[in-house]
């Protein structure tokens, strides 16, 4: 074949492929066209990472609204009027689990936003163990459902080196969401193309027009296919096609713009390496506060590690990542897995560190102004851990939640709770996001956690 | 009642198994039973010999074929078929992310993620940005539709591995039309279609839908020209059919084992795209496709460096090339042979002054200290720790992957082992460690294999002592299916293996797991058997491993397959 045609227009590709010209900020296009939205709309965070929040019971704060925060949660003091800080979970869907092959805190990984029991007797890497959709997709779902127009979610990890999976579609093989860990793509897709009061590039919205008709024809296409399988090869290609929509929902949701809400990232940071763990770990957050503040999504997920951070040195707190040598099967020596197997003065300093980026987060927050308040008025973040010490234990968990998400929940407290499945706290945050929901994974775990609400 | 074993021709006791079986559902003894033939036939002490397999004065079972596994293109295959079919040389497929099955050992992409679908988009929309699809003018008197149809029709023969159906015709063309109809000039409306044709189940799925029409023989519907040659290539090459595969596939040349058999011994020649896909199944068997992340104690191996890393990577594939693809490919060969092949001086480094170099960029071993694959400094590397060895690591590494034995899941909260220090050795502080009833479990099971390997340091060098004491690396195995084995060292234990009716099956059964990419069924059973019985499995117990992947190719397991349920 001859190579005939003319060079195509690169630049208006690849300004399409960066979001294209900023158009209207989400919120103000949908006002324009006359849709009746709530005008403070809520949001919800949801943060994991491995191997427990504590390495000791006794130095969680105890109940009450005059708690004492210990050393390694000193961080959160300035905002201690946001918490409320629980302890007394538990993850009952992994004790009810049949036939898994492990019961430790890390096996619980898969199953801490689905809070529901396991698919399957994999371990906590396996890609068909969710016993059911996640709370995030959940929330998602049912919001794009009442007419929101954004992303579902927003799924970002840092440094996850297993295919340790947090958020699913639902239960079983080819459900798993694969998390972006580069915050510089996801920067791309979503403020990539902003530029300020720059009207619709005739090349950009033709480009833009033309890829949904690509992805339609992807879509029918994956569609035909899958109806000629059988019903395993089914699901899978059915998975194919739900990507697909996904991915033309996101391309809609930025093509509509959302200028002025760019993040200023660092640059040139190698974000895969754990030198830059921390600073990775900024650069999600800003764009989940971006991606709130643009209105772009209502749901975020912020995996921090997979399900034992082996490979992970904070070196940041001054463990030395060059100094990796392995220990047995848990991993580098200055790693969090060995840390957490020591579970001493060190495992408090990485928990110390954990509760940083809380801080930090909430910090976010507060700084990016919406409505007549901040971002921390009208969103909650959610953060747990896989286990409660190093020990691997999966009850008398504690946890933490930040923002009142407009006053639903009453922060402010710590709350010593009793066996309390965590499903719970997921059913309260749905319905404070505004997703009615009575139970969540497990109905028989019990509805909404009461106690969160004050 | 201890005794060296001399040269590879040992004799060793049976006795009744003491771990079980193969597990993972593999045909290599998986149920080993009555019909097996692998039980002890004189009695639980009888001494038989190790190279003799029982189950191989059985009847051959009937071939038949299972359920044909539908899977995506791994990265690997993405990038290599985009480099044949468009001369991307970019290897975009390293921006997918791992969302692999590994329930075989082996890696399977069954779905695509949002982040490999946007990579699918941005790929396609790169290569027509970059003019790598070539759209030929519409020439004067021709009407564009069929210009465009002509397109799809001779793009889509090569992006799909088979002729494009009418139906999909039909929507490309709709497809087309929309992008004229956005004011796209002629070539880059075409060339939008070939995007679209870039993210298609029809590229990006090896299934090569079109076979409802085979007629079916004996239950089994027969795999099309066009599903063979993708499976062969595929297979073989990791990527694309090239033109004369794709020849036989239009001219209905590969339907009979022997058409299959002529293109597979075709497909043999190209030792660099074969030696790839040799290097990937071994990379991906040994559990050593993380050179890149290999890091070193430079205090404890200051040898140690990037060109060694490098070296490691070249050694394996280089290795594995010459004696599959260049030497006789025998299980022998691959566990016996005393030469690498290494790329830089500083592997010599690590293999110290009994290496010497010769012809070519072949190192030759010291035959007393090496032996084949598993005492490659690579391997021994990849599985030793950043400061000294790892026995269980190594031991592991035999028993699940020489021997296909069957390994208990690992009990939690494990404490770690006593880190190194100059007042023992290895074996001691390891030894120590399968004292504590938590750790023991595994460790009875894999240290006195993994005890074998300790001449080699953590980065493979050779050493008869540690810390000033010497090494012990002798011990006792005994197999799953209950041989019992004496060594005094991995060279003499390797010796043995070699000649191993077990090792050869599991090896035989590793390959044909990696070649159907799921796990073996009955319905495989009597496919394998005839690929591994005349692939040189006998008596002697010297099985090709080249002859066996070639026998496989054109048995009926991978030129049928089940009716879908």
């Amino acid at each position: 074949m001859s190579k005939g045609h003319r060079r195509v227009e690169r630049r208006a590709f690849l300004k399409a492929m960066g979001v294209g010209a900023a158009v209207l900020p989400l919120l103000e296009a949908e006002r324009a066209s006359g849709q009746s939205i709530a005008a403070e709309p809520k949001r919800a965070i949801f943060m994991a990472w491995c191997n427990g929040m504590l390495n000791r019971d006794e130095d969680w704060p105890g109940p009450g609204t005059s708690f004492t925060l210990p050393d390694f949660m000193q961080s959160l003091e300035p905002h201690r009027g946001e918490l409320v800080l629980m302890k007394g979970l538990n993850y009952r869907f992994i004790r009810d689990s049949p036939d898994i092959s492990e019961r430790t805190g890390h096996a619980a990984y898969p199953g801490m936003l689905t809070g529901a029991i396991y698919a399957s007797g994999g371990n906590s890497t396996a890609s068909d163990i969710a016993g059911g959709i996640s709370i995030d997709q959940y929330i998602g779902n049912a919001l794009r459902a009442q007419g929101y127009a954004g992303l579902a979610s927003l799924n970002l990890g840092v440094k996850i080196d297993s295919t340790a999976r947090l958020c699913w579609r639902g239960a079983g093989a080819n459900n798993a969401i694969v998390p972006n860990e580069d915050p510089y793509d996801v920067f791309n897709d979503l403020f990539g193309g902003v530029q300020a009061n720059a009207g619709p590039d005739p090349a950009v919205t033709r480009i833009n027009s033309m890829r949904t008709s690509i992805l339609d024809y992807v879509i029918g296409d994956l569609g035909r296919f899958s109806a000629s399988l059988g019903s395993g090869d089914r699901q899978r290609i059915d998975a194919h096609l739900q990507s697909v929509r996904e991915l033309e929902l996101k391309l809609q949701v930025t093509a509509r713009g959302n200028s002025g809400a760019r993040p200023e990232l660092p640059q040139g940071v190698n974000t895969g390496s754990t030198v830059n763990f921390q600073t990775t770990t900024e650069m999600q957050m800003q764009l989940i506060t971006a991606a709130f503040a643009a209105d772009i999504t209502r749901t975020a997920v912020l995996q921090l590690g997979d399900q034992g951070g082996a490979n992970i040195v904070l070196t940041t707190l001054g463990f030395d990542a060059s100094n990796n040598q392995t220990s047995g099967n848990t991993g580098l020596v200055q790693g969090l897995h060995v840390i957490a197997h020591d579970n001493g003065a060190d495992k408090r300093r990485t928990d110390g560190f954990f509760q940083e980026q809380i801080a930090k987060f909430i910090q976010l927050l507060k700084d990016t102004p919406d409505g007549a308040g901040s971002l921390i008025d009208s969103s909650c973040l959610f953060a747990q851990s896989n286990m409660r010490t190093g020990n691997h234990q999966t009850n008398e968990l504690p946890a933490v939640l930040a923002g009142s998400m407009g006053g639903y929940f009453g922060t402010g407290r710590s709350l010593a709770l009793v066996d309390a499945p965590h499903n719970g706290v997921l059913v309260a945050i749905a319905n404070a996001v505004g997703v009615p929901t009575t139970t969540f994974g497990e109905a028989d775990y019990g509805g909404e956690l009461a106690a969160l609400r004050g | 009642m201890r005794h060296t074993l001399r040269g590879w021709a040992c004799w060793v006791a049976f006795a009744a198994p003491v771990i079980g079986g193969c597990s993972g559902g593999s045909l290599a003894g998986e149920k080993p039973s009555s019909t097996d033939g692998v039980e002890n036939p004189g009695g639980p002490n009888a001494v038989v010999d190790v190279a003799v397999d029982p189950s191989l004065t059985q009847a051959l079972p009937p071939e038949s074929a299972g359920q044909l596994l539908l899977r995506r293109l791994s990265p690997r295959e993405y990038s290599n078929t985009l480099r044949d079919l468009l001369g991307d040389p970019t290897d975009p497929g390293s921006k997918l992310p791992d969302e692999a099955n590994r329930q075989t050992g082996f890696a399977v992409y069954e779905s695509a993620s949002l982040p490999s679908v946007e990579t699918f988009l941005r790929t396609a929309e790169r290569l027509l940005t970059e003019d790598r699809i070539a759209v030929p003018a519409c020439t004067e008197g021709r009407a564009e539709p069929a210009c465009a149809a002509t397109f799809i029709s001779e793009f889509g023969r090569r992006a799909f591995r088979r002729p494009v159906t009418s139906a999909e015709s039909t929507n490309l063309l709709a497809l087309f039309g929309t992008a004229r109809e956005l004011g796209f000039p002629y070539t880059e409306a075409v060339g939008q279609v070939a995007v679209a044709m870039l993210q298609s189940s029809g590229f990006l799925y090896l299934w090569e839908v079109g076979d409802a029409d085979q007629t079916p023989q004996a239950g089994l519907i027969p795999l099309t020209p066009y599903q063979i040659a993708s499976r062969l290539s595929y297979l073989l090459w990791g990527t694309t059919p090239d033109r004369e595969l794709a020849a036989a596939a239009d001219a209905g040349q590969l339907s009979t084992p022997e058409q299959i058999a002529a293109q597979a011994s075709r497909l043999f020649q190209d030792k660099e795209r074969l030696g790839a896909t040799a290097a990937d199944f071994h990379q991906q068997w040994l559990h050593i496709d993380n050179l890149d992340d290999l890091q070193k104690d430079p205090t404890a191996y200051p040898l140690f460096n990037d060109d060694v890393r490098e070296g490691f990577k070249g050694e394996l594939a280089g290795f594995v090339s010459d004696v599959l693809l260049e030497g006789d490919g025998t299980v022998r060969s691959l566990l016996t042979a005393t030469h690498s092949v290494y790329e830089t001086a500083n592997l010599a480094s690590i293999y110290g002054a009994n290496a010497r170099g010769n012809e070519g960029d072949r190192l030759e071993l010291n035959a007393s200290e090496r032996s084949g694959l598993f005492t490659l400094a690579g391997v021994l590397a990849s599985t030793g720790n950043t400061d000294g060895s790892n026995p269980p690591r190594r031991g592991k590494l035999v028993w699940t992957e020489l021997l296909c034995g069957f390994v208990p899941p690992p009990p939690a909260n494990v404490p770690p082992v006593a880190p190194p220090t100059e007042s023992s050795t290895t074996r001691e502080r390891f030894e120590s460690h399968t004292g504590n009833p938590c750790a023991g479990a595994c460790h009875t099971l894999f240290d006195p294999l993994g005890f074998a390997f300790e001449n080699y340091d953590g980065v493979g060098g050779y050493r008869r002592e540690e810390n000033g004491f010497p090494v012990d690396s002798s011990g006792t195995l005994t197999t799953p299916k209950g041989a019992v084995i004496e060594f005094e060292d991995a060279v003499e234990l390797m010796g043995a293996l070699s000649t191993s009716f077990e090792v050869d099956r599991c090896i035989a059964d590793k390959w044909f797991v990696y070649m159907l990419g799921r796990k073996a069924t009955d319905a495989d059973k009597g496919s394998f058997e005839t690929a591994y019985r005349a692939a040189g499995a006998g008596a002697a117990a010297d099985l090709s491993v080249r002859q066996f992947i070639a026998e496989a190719v054109s048995t009926t397991a991978f030129r049928m397959r089940s009716p879908t349920p």
